[in-house]
């Protein structure tokens, strides 16, 4: 099934409609009103889709408390989480209301991702309020009822393995094509083929060998693999720099890492140490770009002027020397602590090829500043439960119940953030992390920023307390006037994460991806841009990532 | 014997009980990573996880008291209601019912195949010790079990399907649909999941039974029967291989289950076969709780039911043998 429209570019006006013929946006931005097509039908009888089914949709699947549909939130806005008001204008036509200012509307749009079920067929559950059988209903799950909504029909389904979609003969946009200026001509035949099949495979290398063989079009190549496919003669290597994921060296601020990381200047020490245009010119071969805040470099929202380290040894040692406690310092060559031993960084991540590169890298640098480093590799999961999650009480802190943010201790963002850097810790101790990595959010970057590093963000895993309110900055980026008042806020934020340095800011990785030769109607570099492959749904959203994909 | 069958099928029971309890004790334990999914979701979009996981603990039953749920847990399992596989978005049992046939489909052919060749092979060998064809069979056999098979299924991968384009290089699921199970097409695509899995299960056969066999011929009466002029055919068939395969037939089940978890395990993984190898593994590492118990209990019961028919087995093979005591 189609979107109500997707984004073709980075301004936010230019997009494709699908669904919605049109959307009128009032500035600032308050109220929203979204056309639908007029030829859009369900399958199976059910009839034509039209305002009311979005409105019927809204009330009792999406908003309703029994059927926990993950989007919910989607529908409220503002710091007090008070609702979008939406009514029925016309048989096409949607009133959205919004309580404050949205300056990212209509990119954000809550309708322009969701999927209307017909009333006939979930009224049933609706009624039973049975969020599981509708979760579990075969129609609603394969969508049958797509109609003429999608390009394609799901014609068989062999779980693990294959998804076989036969090719939607009345695909609505055939006709808008020919009528409307903003759909491409291309459509007018859409699609072009008669089956379009979906493979699973858990190994990649099954599926880039499957490519080489011709017995499928495309696959992902992985950055480290990319050099074997430049040459191969059947093949055509696309590159996509628009990767929504970051890659950095965690740092933990809390009370089970080492203290003097809580310094900046330190950290300052440990971006010339680890050296962010090494790692992506070496390590990463020029396969990413270079970053030096949470956010890329061609994203709307980069700062002018980013506070930037070139990696040199000698100002690194300075920096540990101003930025350590009176009892630390040089022995010699060695980097000393309170007892006189050798100052020793504990590092955790997943092995694989590109992370076990980055260790060593690692390793190599602190070593030439006197200082060792111990490795420990771990599982994605423990990763995550044993060192990310923050919801253990720090040494000499009894009672685990009050190692929340408040008087009482109660408030506990999430298990990755449960309190302050000096009562919340995880279970195991760490000093820097590596692998995990994050979706900087493109679009509304904002909100992961404070996630990550506001001091109540509910991924602060880092326990990072910053000077400045980011919680504050967010809300006011978010409820901006206009989307250049929002900018600068944004900007600024970015800036300042910049030269903080939380965590060692490394690289946005580049996705990369090959076709068969005979495949046309690619493009330049498919996908253009981040945007065309992307839908806002995920553009607004914050993820984790191991960051597998983006390598 | 009869009594021991029954004695036997009772324990059964009581085994496959205690394994699906101690299962179900080891993933009550163990942290739930879809609960822990469903957390991070939300807190990825600004709402509460505490109440995400109190929402999704009363949306999966987990919010009762473990005595229900464990009474919930055996009554379904004996009432074939199996649950829900979060993983494949599918009922276990229609789960189990499409992914059994694809690995069935291969595992039959290597089980027939390594018993034949490899228990011929092997009383071959046994019967001309250091000749020129017992260095030979030694040496696939040794190869056998030297080389991992996901690296010999990617070197064959290779070779066969994308240097000489005579093999698919992975499977393709809809063709047993479209072309039936026993089309070209599909035994094509099977051959070399056969070839990998082959290569372990045949050298182990190989070299176990050449072992037992010439344990057998110094026995006295082979000598006795060779004497008495029985042939070389005779001799093999009606009297050593008769009795090596007494304690071959007693590790027959649990090499079986080795091919399945060391095999087809990783071969489902490398030829994208949707079958009951895969189908466990990520049931596994998705924490797919209903799949992961339904796959433990077809699996300790098919251990148990195996090791039963082995030990009547060894009565048949070898009536000296008697349980009527027991």
């Amino acid at each position: 099934m189609d979107l109500g429209y997707i984004r073709t570019g980075p301004e936010y006006d230019n997009i494709l409609p699908l669904w919605f013929e049109d959307i009128e946006v009032e500035q600032p931005v308050n109220q929203v009103d979204i056309k639908l097509r007029e030829n859009l039908k369900f399958g199976e009888g059910y009839g034509e889709l039209t305002a009311d089914d979005f409105l019927w949709c809204i009330d009792n699947i999406w908003k309703a408390d029994w059927a926990s549909f993950a989007y919910t939130n989607e529908f409220y806005v503002g710091k007090e989480d008070e609702p979008i008001q939406f009514e029925k204008v016309d048989k096409y036509t949607i009133r959205e209301t919004i309580p404050s200012s949205r300056p990212f509307f209509p990119y954000n749009e809550p309708l322009s991702y969701q999927f209307p079920i017909p009333k006939e067929l979930a009224e049933p559950y609706v009624k039973n309020q049975d969020a599981e059988g509708l979760e579990k209903d075969e129609s609603i799950m394969k969508a049958t009822f797509n109609g003429n909504l999608g390009p394609w029909d799901l014609k068989n389904w062999t779980q693990q393995s294959v998804m076989e979609f036969e090719r939607a003969d009345e695909y609505y946009l055939r006709k808008w094509a020919k009528e409307d200026d903003r759909v491409p001509d291309v459509f007018a035949e859409a699609p072009f083929f008669d089956e379009y099949h979906f493979q699973y495979f858990d190994k990649l290398q099954t599926a880039r060998q499957a490519l080489e063989a011709g017995e499928i079009d495309t696959a992902y190549v992985p950055s480290t693999k990319v050099n074997s496919y430049k040459e191969k003669d059947n093949l055509k290597l696309y590159k996509n720099p628009y990767r929504s994921w970051s890659g950095y060296l965690g740092i933990n601020h809390r009370a089970n890492g080492w203290s003097q990381l809580r310094n900046k200047k330190v950290r300052h020490a440990m971006a010339h140490i680890y050296n962010n245009e090494f790692i992506v010119k070496n390590i990463l071969k020029g396969r990413a770009g270079v970053q030096n805040t949470l956010y890329p470099t061609w994203g709307t929202y980069s700062p002018d002027e980013a506070t930037t380290f070139d990696g040199s040894l000698e100002k690194a040692r300075q920096l540990l020397k101003e930025g350590t406690s009176s009892d630390y310092g040089y022995s010699g060559d060695t980097f000393v602590g309170p007892d006189g031993e050798q100052v020793e960084l504990k590092l955790v991540y997943q092995s694989d090829e590109l992370d076990d590169l980055r260790a060593s890298y690692l390793k190599k640098r602190l070593g030439e500043v006197g200082i060792k480093l111990k490795q420990q590799t771990t599982s994605w999961t423990s990763l995550l439960g044993t060192y990310f999650q923050a919801s253990n009480p720090a040494e000499g802190v009894s009672d685990s119940e009050k190692i929340g943010f408040g008087e009482d201790g109660s408030e506990k963002p999430s298990s990755y953030n449960s309190g302050p850097w000096d009562k919340a810790v995880s279970s195991k101790s760490w000093d820097f992390m590596l692998t995990l990595g994050f979706s900087y959010g493109p679009l509304t970057p904002a909100s992961t920023i404070e996630s990550l590093f506001g001091e109540k963000g509910n991924f602060n895993a880092y326990g990072y307390t910053p000077d400045k309110d980011l919680a504050s900055m967010r809300d006011e980026a978010q409820t901006a006037e206009s989307r250049e008042a929002a900018a600068g806020t944004i900007q600024e934020m970015l800036a300042y994460l910049s030269e903080e340095r939380p965590v060692i800011f490394e690289y946005n990785p580049y996705n990369y991806y090959a076709y068969r030769e005979n495949v046309e109607g690619i493009g330049q570099s498919p996908p253009d841009s981040y945007w065309d492959k992307n839908t806002d749904r995920w553009g607004a959203k914050m993820r984790f990532s191991d960051g597998t994909s983006g390598r | 014997m009869k009594w021991y069958i029954a004695k036997r099928l009772a324990f059964t029971l009581f085994a496959t009980w205690v394994a699906l309890t101690l299962t179900f004790g080891l993933i009550s334990a163990s942290p739930n990573q879809e609960q822990m999914r469903a957390m991070t979701s939300c807190a990825a979009t600004g709402e509460d996880p505490q109440e995400c996981k109190e929402q999704f603990q009363e949306k999966r039953g987990l919010d009762k008291p473990i005595t229900e749920r464990y009474q919930n847990y055996m009554i379904n399992i004996a009432t074939l209601n199996w649950g829900w596989s979060q993983s494949r978005s599918q009922y276990v049992i229609p789960a189990l019912l499409d992914a059994w046939k694809f690995t069935a489909q291969y595992t039959i052919p290597v089980i027939v195949i390594s018993t034949i060749v490899g228990y011929g092979l092997g009383l071959y060998s046994a019967y001309q010790p250091y000749t020129k064809a017992d260095y030979g069979a030694s040496f696939v056999a040794f190869f056998g079990i030297s080389i991992p098979n996901f690296w010999f299924a990617i070197i064959l991968i290779m070779l066969l399907a994308v240097q000489l384009d005579f093999l698919p290089v992975y499977y393709q699921s809809g063709i047993p649909r479209q072309q039936g199970w026993f089309s070209i097409a599909n035994i094509k695509q099977l051959i070399m999941p056969i070839i990998v899995l082959l290569t372990a299960s045949f050298a182990f056969q190989t070299r176990y039974s050449r072992a037992q066999a010439l344990e057998q011929m110094n026995q006295e009466f082979v000598k006795v029967a060779k004497a008495k002029g029985a042939s070389d055919y005779r001799l093999m068939i009606w009297h050593v291989l008769r009795m090596a395969a007494v304690p071959l037939s007693t590790s027959f089940v649990s090499r079986m289950l080795g091919i399945f978890f060391g095999g087809a395990l990783v071969i489902e993984q490398i030829f994208a076969i949707p079958g009951l190898g895969y189908m466990t593994y990520t049931a596994i590492v998705e924490q797919d709780t209903a799949l992961v118990l339904a796959t433990t209990l077809i699996t300790v019961f098919i251990a148990i039911v195996g090791n039963l028919l082995e030990d009547i087995v060894y009565v048949l093979l070898d009536p000296r043998i008697d349980y009527s005591g027991r």
